[in-house]
């Protein structure tokens, strides 16, 4: 199980640092997804983001509400894993991990809902108006 | 009155940037504040903004002759005359601006094209499609394993198997989507020679 986790953890980093930190997806989450799903979804899932020069495709509609019940439903399994009856074995490590990644998702869908490009760009004043002198 | 605008400071690019990076912020600029397609309040001002910028960045007489006044005004902050109207980059910035209007008066998908060939991208394509015939394995596998279910009638696995599928078909299309379109920024990027 040790050697399992090592391998996975391994390939999620490499997934992470040549393919996830040059797209949208990002370093973090990459790594996050190929740790908690296993590396073949988290390659998957992290090649099905785009490039970061691409353009931004608008949110899906209700990603937000979405997101934020699919975060508090597998948080809640998430943390009624944490606490076994009878011990730790790894079919509960498993579907812990399960959870975790599942409950993350949730996270991933209401921030990247959040992501507002006219007003984080404005709010980094990139887009002053004319500097009058 | 005289008014000076930070260009680099718009497309988010240094002063040294090459011909190419300013492309490329130009293209992911318009694409992502087109107002046909991006609906918040402002991104207009910024489209045009971005299409002003690229117009005097990417000609060399124009960026050359904008470069001294940046350098002026914040090497020295005196910045007398950046863009009065008795300089050419009054003139410039008009017509900038117009075809901005231009442009964010076309639909997006024309828009997108329009840039699609003028600007092109660099983009690797073998990773998409690696992942593309992961996805289409791991699609085959689920089919198989989810039959073999129903025929010895775990009904409960079945429909687990049944969300995988559904799951790396999704995938799957959505893989081809993103390898078809690097592809045709690759393409085009190569044609135009950047």
């Amino acid at each position: 199980m040790k050697a399992f986790f090592l391998i996975n953890l391994g390939l999620s980093l490499l997934i992470a640092l040549l393919a996830g930190r040059k797209r949208k997806i990002g370093f973090f989450w990459s790594f996050f997804f190929s740790l908690f799903f296993g590396w073949f979804l988290g390659f998957i899932v992290t090649m099905m983001s785009r490039r970061r020069e691409f353009p931004d495709t608008p949110p899906w509609p209700y990603q937000q509400v979405l997101g934020t019940l699919w975060a508090a439903l597998w948080g809640m399994v998430a943390v009624s894993l944490l606490f076994p009856y009878e011990g730790f074995d790894y079919a509960t490590c498993m579907a812990l991990c399960f959870a975790g990644g599942n409950a993350g998702l949730g996270v991933f869908l209401v921030l990247k809902s959040k992501e507002n490009d006219t007003k984080s760009l404005e709010n980094k004043n990139k887009f002053p108006e004319r500097l009058d002198h | 009155m005289n008014r000076f605008t930070d260009y680099y400071r718009i497309l988010d690019i240094p002063p040294d940037a090459t011909p190419a990076d300013i492309k490329k912020a130009y293209r992911r600029m318009a694409l992502r504040f087109h107002p046909d397609r991006n609906k918040q309040p402002g991104a207009a001002r910024i489209f045009i903004s971005v299409r002003e910028a690229y117009e005097i960045l990417i000609d060399p007489e124009k960026r050359a002759y904008y470069d001294r006044q940046y350098a002026q005004y914040y090497g020295q902050h005196a910045g007398r005359s950046a863009t009065g109207e008795n300089n050419p980059f009054y003139e410039w910035s008009m017509n900038a601006r117009e075809k901005a209007a231009r442009d964010a008066r076309t639909p997006y998908s024309a828009f997108e094209r329009k840039l699609l060939h003028e600007l092109g991208l660099a983009a690797g394509l073998l990773p998409n499609l690696l992942a593309l015939f992961l996805s289409l394995s791991a699609m085959a596998a689920g089919i198989q394993i989810s039959l073999d279910f129903l025929k010895q009638k775990q009904y409960g696995e079945a429909v687990t198997g049944l969300f995988l599928i559904l799951f790396f078909v999704y995938a799957s299309l959505r893989l081809l989507y993103v390898a078809k379109q690097e592809y045709l920024y690759r393409k085009y990027y190569r044609k135009s020679g950047t």
